[in-house]
């Protein structure tokens, strides 16, 4: 089995599962977190694909900015006093997530050869598919409707600030 | 035989996970009640629908950046459309005081009867 073969096997093997997970979890927030591994998942799929810009794109749309935008809206929406006992109650649980994490990446840092290997997997995938010449691409061929789309994303912010409920 | 699969992962692989996907999103919107999770099954469709298009990118041409560039502007569309939704799913739990969709229904109802 190549390293390429195995990471779509993972990636989507996790991609379902979570997907599925997602759905099944009563409570919403676990949803969103769910929510975001099928992201990540669907991010390295891109990836593997050779599509890397697609690739920054939906980790910084999807796995970063869509997360804090629900995770907002259910904090306004859920506005009881339970909850806060319970998130006091999952302090030690957030603190161990967090240690792990440091560990991880203080397991990365040290061992230079794992990082080495885990880069080589994701830059032999295709090497036709150039970063600088898609961003060429797009402002070359496409500038007008790359324009539309700010617009368009301006006009949503004002209208939905301007609005008064 | 399974040697040979493992080792050359085509596009058809790839749009199988995106179907599979699509059907979990497309479940997710119509038996959940819960309207942000109704937005999160849409948003599966939509990262379906990337993959489809990012696949077939890759498979027909490697010069080739239309789907890349189809999918960003999709990417775009998407978070748009979950900014609306949550911004609705605010105005409607202000007003019925909940997010189940069934509920708000027969509150509506409610509300135009009288």
């Amino acid at each position: 089995m190549s390293i390429n073969s195995f990471f779509f096997i993972l990636f989507s093997v996790l991609m379902c599962i979570s997907s599925i997970f997602s759905l099944l979890s009563k409570k919403i927030i676990y949803t969103l977190l769910w929510a975001m591994v099928v992201f990540l998942m669907v991010s390295g799929l891109f990836l593997l694909l050779g599509a890397k810009y697609n690739s920054i794109v939906q980790f910084l749309i999807y796995v970063i900015t869509i997360p804090v935008l629900v995770g907002v809206s259910i904090m306004m929406i859920k506005q009881n006093s339970e909850k806060r006992i319970i998130m006091l109650n999952s302090f030690w649980k957030i603190i161990g997530v967090a240690i792990l994490v440091i560990l991880i990446g203080e397991f990365f840092s040290l061992n230079k050869d794992v990082f080495e290997i885990v880069k080589a997997c994701f830059v032999f995938v295709n090497p036709y598919s150039d970063l600088d010449s898609f961003a060429q691409n797009i402002l070359e061929r496409y500038p007008i409707l790359l324009l539309e789309f700010g617009l368009g994303l301006i006009i949503t912010v004002i209208g939905l600030s301007n609005h008064e409920s | 035989m399974s040697h040979n699969i493992l080792n050359c992962i085509t596009t058809y692989y790839y749009q199988i996970d995106a179907i599979l996907l699509f059907f979990v999103g497309l479940l997710g919107v119509v038996f959940s009640r819960n309207l942000i999770k109704i937005l999160l099954s849409i948003e599966f469709m939509f990262n379906a629908i990337n993959l489809i298009f990012v696949s077939f990118s890759s498979y027909i041409s490697n010069n080739s950046y239309l789907g890349y560039t189809v999918v960003i502007f999709s990417t775009a569309i998407s978070a748009l459309v979950l900014a609306v939704g949550l911004y609705f799913t605010n105005i409607l739990n202000q007003k019925f005081g909940t997010i189940d969709v069934n509920k708000i229904y027969s509150k509506y109802k409610e509300i135009n009867k009288c």
